[in-house]
């Protein structure tokens, strides 16, 4: 009871604090910073679903996150920025998303993990192709990418960094309730032992491509409000960089720790933004995607659970330790 | 029910990996409530023979037929869910979860697989009956560690666990003592012997350690470079030239 008032106590504060953020660290910038961070963290969270809890690597999981970029870019572009146009795009988004999910999941998600994943990588290189042809102009503007408005109600920082915050905030909650859920036992167990799995009668097949669906759902939305947050979409959100950087954030931040995804798209944005800045400053710094080299292989070596997993497994340790203590005495 | 009935048949089950015939024309039939112990040199074919009658192999010949239906085309987890359940030789569990996840798992494949009917309570009254099971093999103290680092005597007694959550009728029993530690190994025994007792289920055991098998089996099939080269009653067996010599003659061809 009492660690329930505390909970709700910590969940109102963690929100206050969220929201009244922008003012604290002064708007511009550091704003747009943030929004990148909480659409980026909700990609990064999905992809655990993936990676952490599933057992399964996608290398194109920015198939889904470019999708919603650019369903959102075009519905408002054609709809003149109308909050009807936002919600269409945001409807289509999932729909799309669905469909796109189940096609790639009866593709592939039978096969062997690596075939998946070289699936996923051909698949999201195919979008990549499709957003940059010249047939497709009219619609996607090929590679000069489009210049997108917002309804009036979202026209401020302020506005948008909430919208994204909020979806942060519900996707971490809604995903939470997922993972804690008895099919999140049944995701955790395929990832542990998929054969064993079959051996006990579950429909291993149909669990998978829940979980596909139920990522791919959720990146294609963080695509959509990233394209609201930068106003511009182009071909980079269906990149291959931006599937690599999504795998790593995830693991920086801690696979099959779900919020670790967040942590990790917090540090891997804001260390990029401060090494541009020093860039500026400082030419040497303009080839700090080497160091971000190092400090992958760091954290692989050193830290292999991630940001967030080691700090939860030492937490774990301490606690079984003591009970083994108690118990002893 | 009557215990003279069939509960799994095999008949002449093949099985090939490649060129390599590991099961040829291999036949075995199982009554309700009957023990029967799979024997036989390394290499034979046991392994192979539960993983085709329990569907993990694909046969290359010959019919599985659970309670007189064909189950030869069905995959191993719809046998599973028809009550063919198998522990393996190796130890196969969920390592990173918990004891009590792992059997929530085995009674969760059991329900079904409509998941939103367990959000609330149906999920409560199946952790309870996870929570049994493990009082069933003695493993309550460990609930919470994860899996992987339970002792091996106390992973055995987990593979039984859940194998017994799934409520099956067939059981297959890949050598449940296997890389136990001696003082661990009576504690499976009684396992074993009091579900023989109930009669209730139709168990096919593979084991190397011969007083296991003499202790609990109501009859022997031995195995043999992937043929039957012997059944019947135990005492038979011992007294069996042909098995004997399979066992200790090592390379010799035993049948002309
Ligand atoms: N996946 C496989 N591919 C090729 N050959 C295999 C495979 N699995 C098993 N075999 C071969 O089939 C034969 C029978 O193996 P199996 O595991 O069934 O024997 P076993 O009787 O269970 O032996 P043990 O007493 O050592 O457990 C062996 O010669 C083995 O090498
Ligand atoms: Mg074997």
């Amino acid at each position: 009871m009492n660690r329930n008032i505390v909970r709700y106590a910590a969940a109102v504060l963690l929100l206050a604090v969220g929201l009244l953020l922008p003012t604290i660290t002064g708007g511009g910038g550091t704003t747009t910073l943030l929004e990148q961070v909480f659409t980026f963290g909700a990609f990064a969270m999905s992809y655990d679903l993936l990676l952490g809890f599933t057992g399964i690597i996608s290398f194109g999981h920015a198939m889904f996150f470019g999708t919603g970029a650019y369903i959102m870019g075009i519905c408002l572009v054609r709809g003149n920025a109308s909050t009807l146009s936002f919600v269409c795009g945001a409807m289509l988004a999932v729909v799309v998303s669905v469909m796109l999910s189940l096609v790639v999941a009866f593709l592939s998600l039978r096969m062997k993990d690596t075939y998946f994943a070289m699936i996923t990588l051909a698949v999201g290189q195919t979008f990549y192709v499709l957003a940059g042809s010249r047939a497709l102009q009219p619609w996607t503007n090929a590679n000069d990418g489009i210049t997108v408005f917002v309804p009036d109600w979202l026209n401020s920082d302020y506005a948008i960094y909430c919208l994204c915050f909020l979806f942060c905030v519900a996707v971490a909650f809604l995903l939470f309730q997922f993972v804690k859920s008895p099919v999140g036992v049944i995701l955790k167990g395929i990832r542990d032992n998929e054969s064993r799995m079959v051996a006990l009668g579950h429909s291993v097949f149909r669990y998978k491509t829940a979980a596909f669906v139920i990522s791919g759902i959720v990146a294609t939305l963080a695509g959509a409000l990233f394209v609201i947050a930068e106003m511009f979409v182009s071909t980079q959100v269906f990149d291959v960089s931006t599937s690599i950087n999504v795998l790593l954030m995830t693991i920086i931040g801690g696979t099959g720790t779900l919020f670790g995804g967040l942590l990790g798209a917090a540090v891997i944005l804001i260390a990029q933004s401060e090494f541009s800045t020093l860039a500026g400053t400082y030419p040497m710094f303009n080839d700090y995607m080497i160091l971000f080299g190092v400090l992958y292989v760091l954290v692989v070596l050193f830290l292999p659970r991630g940001i967030l997993g080691t700090i939860l497994q030492e937490r774990g340790r301490r606690r079984w330790t003591t009970r083994f203590l108690n118990s002893n005495r | 029910m009557s215990s003279e009935s069939v509960a799994l048949q095999a008949e002449n089950i093949s099985v090939s990996y490649g060129p390599v015939h590991v099961l040829k024309h291999v036949s075995l039939r199982l009554m309700v409530g009957e023990c029967v112990s799979l024997i036989g040199p390394n290499g034979a074919g046991k392994t192979t023979l539960m993983g085709a009658l329990s569907g993990g192999v694909p046969v290359t010949g010959g019919r599985v037929l659970l309670n007189g239906q064909d189950v030869t085309a069905w995959r191993a987890e719809k046998r599973a869910r028809a009550g063919i359940g198998r522990s393996f030789q190796t130890t196969h569990l969920f390592p990173t979860l918990t004891t009590l996840e792992n059997v929530y798992l085995a009674v969760q494949a059991r329900e079904g697989t409509n998941a939103w009917d367990y959000l609330r309570r149906v999920r409560k009254r199946l952790l309870d009956e996870a929570e049994s099971r493990l009082e069933q093999v003695q493993l309550t103290a460990h609930r919470d560690k994860p899996s992987g680092t339970l002792s091996h005597g106390d992973k055995r007694k987990l593979e039984v666990a859940m194998l017994l959550a799934l409520k099956p009728n067939v059981l297959l029993l890949d050598e449940p003592t296997a890389g136990m530690a001696v003082s661990e190994v009576p504690g499976m025994l009684q396992l074993i012997d009091a579900l023989k007792a109930q009669r209730a289920y139709a168990m096919v055991l593979v084991e190397h350690k011969m007083d296991v098998v003499m202790q609990l089996s109501d009859r022997i099939v031995v195995l043999h470079q992937g043929q039957v080269l012997a059944e019947g009653e135990p005492d038979e067996m011992m007294h069996n030239a042909d098995v004997a010599q399979a066992y200790l003659g090592g390379r010799h061809e035993t049948r002309a």
